[in-house]
This record gives C-alpha cells, sequence and structure tokens, in this order.
C-alpha cells in the first residue's frame, strides 16, 4: 500500500479532499496522513498530490508485516514471553538477565 | 408503595425505613426496576422468595437518580441535570441527531442479530498461523529451489564427462526434486490465497470498528452538547435547591438534622443527588443510603418521591 504523509495545511487539505472523492482508493485515513489502495489511481493520486506540493508530501510503499518470515525467532520469542511476564513492573533490561532472549541494545544494532 | 421482604414481612407505605434490614442497595434499585410496572404481587402468598416491591414503574432518568449517593463514582451536575431532563421528558435541540446515532450505532455493531452483512472478523491467532504457514511454505520452497539448480549443475557436470550412470541417477533425482517443489509452491500460494483473504476480512472488519468509532465520537460530542443545554435550562433551579439545602443544614434546624450531616456540612454528591431528585419527575422510590431529613415524612415530602433507606 502507498503512504501518504502531508507536513502543510494545504498540502492536507488537498488530500483531505482526495479522500473524500476517492473513497475506494482509501484504504484508511489518519488525520494528515493516509494509507491508499495499491493501485495505478492511488499512485497517480499521490503522485498528483506530490506535484503539487513538492516537500510537504512523504510517499512510502508499505507492505503486510510477516513476522515469520521478517523477524528472527528469539526475537519473536522474547517479545511473546515478556508480555506473558509475571509481574508486569519487571523492565525489559532486568527481564533478559539470565535468560537467551535478545537485550535491547542487541536488538538496536542489528537490522531487521 | 408495597414491599415485601424475604423473610415475607410486609411494609407499605411512602416511606420505608430498611436500615436495619441490612440490604444491599443495588438489590433494592433492581427490585424496584424489575417489579414495578408489571403486575408485581407481593402479598405474603405469593411464591417468591426475593425482595418484591409494588411501585410505579421507574421512568426515565430512575437509572442514574434512583441511588443516593450515587454507585461507584459521583455523578456530575451535567449528568445530574441530564437525568433531571429525561425524567421530565424534556425536549432538546440534539435529541434527533443522538437517537440517529445512537440507532446507527446499534446497527453496527458485530453481534447485533440484524447486522447479518458483517463478516466475523479473523481471530488474531488465525491470522498468525496464516502468516506461519506462507513462511514456511516459502522457506520450502527456496530450499528445494537450491537444491534444483545445484542438481542441474551436476546433471551438466555428469554429461559433459560422458558419465551415463552418474547422470541417469542425478536425473532421476532431479525429477524427484523437481516434483516436490511444484508442490510446495502449490502449497504456498494457497497459503498466500488464504492470508490475503483473512486480510481482506481483518481490513473490513477494521473498518467496522473505524466507523463505530466515529459513531460514538459523535455521540460523545452531542452528549457534551446536551448536558450544556440541559445546564443552561435547568442549572439555575438546580443551585437553588441545592442552596435551600445547604442553607437549612446549616441554619435553624427546619427539615434537615444537622445530627447526620455531622459539621453540617452534608456531603457535596449527597446534596446534589438530592437536589436533582427534588427537581426532577419521579415517581418510582429512591434509595438513601445517607438520610439527612428529620424524618422520612419530610423526606417524601421534600424530594416528592417515595422513598426507601438503606
Amino acid at each position: 500500500m502507498l503512504l501518504v504523509v502531508t507536513y502543510s495545511q494545504a498540502a492536507r487539505t488537498t488530500l483531505r479532499n482526495i479522500c473524500r472523492t476517492h473513497d475506494n482508493v482509501v484504504v484508511r485515513r489518519f488525520g494528515r496522513a493516509a494509507l491508499f489502495s495499491e493501485t495505478e489511481l492511488a499512485a497517480f493520486l499521490a503522485l498528483r498530490l506530490r506535484e503539487k506540493h513538492d516537500a510537504d508530501v512523504q510517499i512510502e510503499r508499505t507492505e503486510p508485516f510477516n513476522e515469520f518470515t521478517a523477524v528472527p525467532e528469539p526475537v519473536r520469542e522474547a517479545a511473546a514471553a515478556y508480555e506473558s511476564r509475571d509481574s508486569s513492573a519487571t523492565p525489559y533490561s532486568k527481564f533478559v538477565v539470565g535468560t537467551d532472549y535478545p537485550s535491547a541494545s542487541e536488538m538496536r544494532d542489528r537490522e531487521l | 408503595m408495597r414491599l415485601r421482604l424475604p423473610d415475607g414481612t410486609v411494609r407499605t407505605g411512602r416511606a420505608i425505613d430498611l436500615s436495619s434490614e441490612r440490604l444491599d442497595p443495588n438489590e433494592v434499585v433492581d427490585a424496584v426496576r424489575t417489579d414495578s410496572g408489571r403486575d408485581a404481587d407481593c402479598t405474603d402468598s405469593a411464591p417468591d422468595t426475593g425482595l418484591c416491591i409494588e411501585c410505579p414503574e421507574p421512568g426515565p432518568g430512575y437509572d442514574r437518580l434512583a441511588r443516593i449517593p450515587a454507585p461507584n463514582s459521583p455523578l456530575s451536575r451535567g449528568e445530574l441535570l441530564v437525568a433531571v431532563g429525561r425524567s421530565r421528558e424534556l425536549a432538546t435541540p440534539v435529541d434527533d441527531d443522538l437517537a440517529r446515532l445512537e440507532a446507527r450505532l446499534l446497527e453496527r455493531e458485530p453481534d447485533s442479530d440484524e447486522n447479518t452483512a458483517t463478516l466475523p472478523a479473523p481471530s488474531a491467532s488465525d491470522l498468525r498461523e496464516a502468516r506461519r504457514r506462507v513462511a514456511a511454505a516459502g522457506d520450502d520452497e527456496s530450499r528445494l529451489r537450491e537444491r534444483v539448480a545445484t542438481l542441474r549443475g551436476r546433471l551438466n557436470a555428469h554429461r559433459e564427462a560422458d558419465d551415463e550412470e552418474a547422470a541417469a541417477a542425478t536425473q532421476s533425482e532431479l525429477v524427484e526434486v523437481a516434483t516436490e517443489l511444484s508442490e510446495v509452491e502449490t502449497e504456498r500460494v494457497a497459503a498466500k490465497q488464504r492470508l490475503d483473504a483473512l486480510e481482506r476480512a481483518a481490513r473490513r472488519a477494521r473498518d467496522g470498528r473505524e466507523e463505530r468509532l466515529r459513531i460514538r465520537d459523535a455521540i460523545a460530542n452531542r452528549r457534551r452538547e446536551l448536558r450544556a443545554y440541559l445546564s443552561t435550562e435547568l442549572g439555575d433551579e438546580f443551585d437553588a435547591t441545592v442552596r435551600e439545602l445547604v442553607a437549612d443544614a446549616r441554619g435553624p434546624n427546619d427539615f434537615v438534622r444537622s445530627a447526620t450531616s455531622g459539621t453540617g456540612n452534608l456531603q457535596q454528591t449527597v446534596v446534589n443527588g438530592l437536589a436533582a431528585v427534588r427537581i426532577a419527575e419521579l415517581n418510582a422510590p429512591v434509595v438513601l443510603m445517607r438520610q439527612p431529613f428529620t424524618d422520612l415524612e419530610t423526606a417524601v415530602q421534600w424530594l416528592g418521591t417515595p422513598v426507601i433507606t438503606c
């Protein structure tokens, strides 16, 4: 999908107008951003928006997140284990001590 | 009002003191709600063993005003005045909008019977399982693809070396792996299709949730306007009634016992609740946990409703 983010009042207004007139292109709207469907029409509208407002418009292409393809197993397991921890007050840094789960700093340095 | 206690004792009158009975006030309010309006028969020969109350049917606004002090958190002045407005069946400029929005929300609730058009949202675990299958099939596929490439290379090498025997063996292994690969490919395509279908369904469900959130926000805005409107319409009357009650609790003892009010200051939430009941149009009995009046008859007179104390 296409993520369209606007950074000026004028660009936001145009985005709002696009969303109003092209309901079927818009998957989701959030304030001054919107997710467009992956169609040529959506790309056409996004590009027109950028032509008009230039640097006030950011366009990103998103894809569905599949943790089983994108994320190493230890990271997935760490997330599940930490969310089912016994004491909700335990910070992650303390939680990983003595386990095989990756530390936050290890994960910070590794690219997905 | 006619009331039968669980032990079979029957009490009648506009004011009934149950403070010695140790009853849960919620239970009393529930009994008013369920028994009144229907042809409750609270004679001592009735078979029901629970608390039974024969009284006028509770009208709109009763839910909020029935208990003093209110259970859980105290009601704001605005909330009390909305309940008063409801009890008087006052028309307000937002009534139509509010009714329309509430109806729209109701027909969009996913568990509503009328709403058969919306399919149930796929569960998070269904989606996770579908993603896991796609990933697993994808891994198998790339592993087999590599294996096919290796075997092709080996087959060519054997052929160039004129090693017929080795080439035949590699050829048959290649056929086997290629068959397996095509099966795994089919599996991956099927897994991907299933995931796509679930994601589409999840997106539709999110559309519905977003729409409901939008309606809820609109309802909250209309309710705010309703509170503001009724505060303007009923505020002066309410404030005057509160002042009357507070002045009486402090001044020469007329209808409020200063003993119950401790230092002479009644608890503000109780004062507000009592004032709201006085200006409301309630027919069903209100349940008082703290009774600041000199006697129950005075309470009935001042509040203009039947009274039960717990």
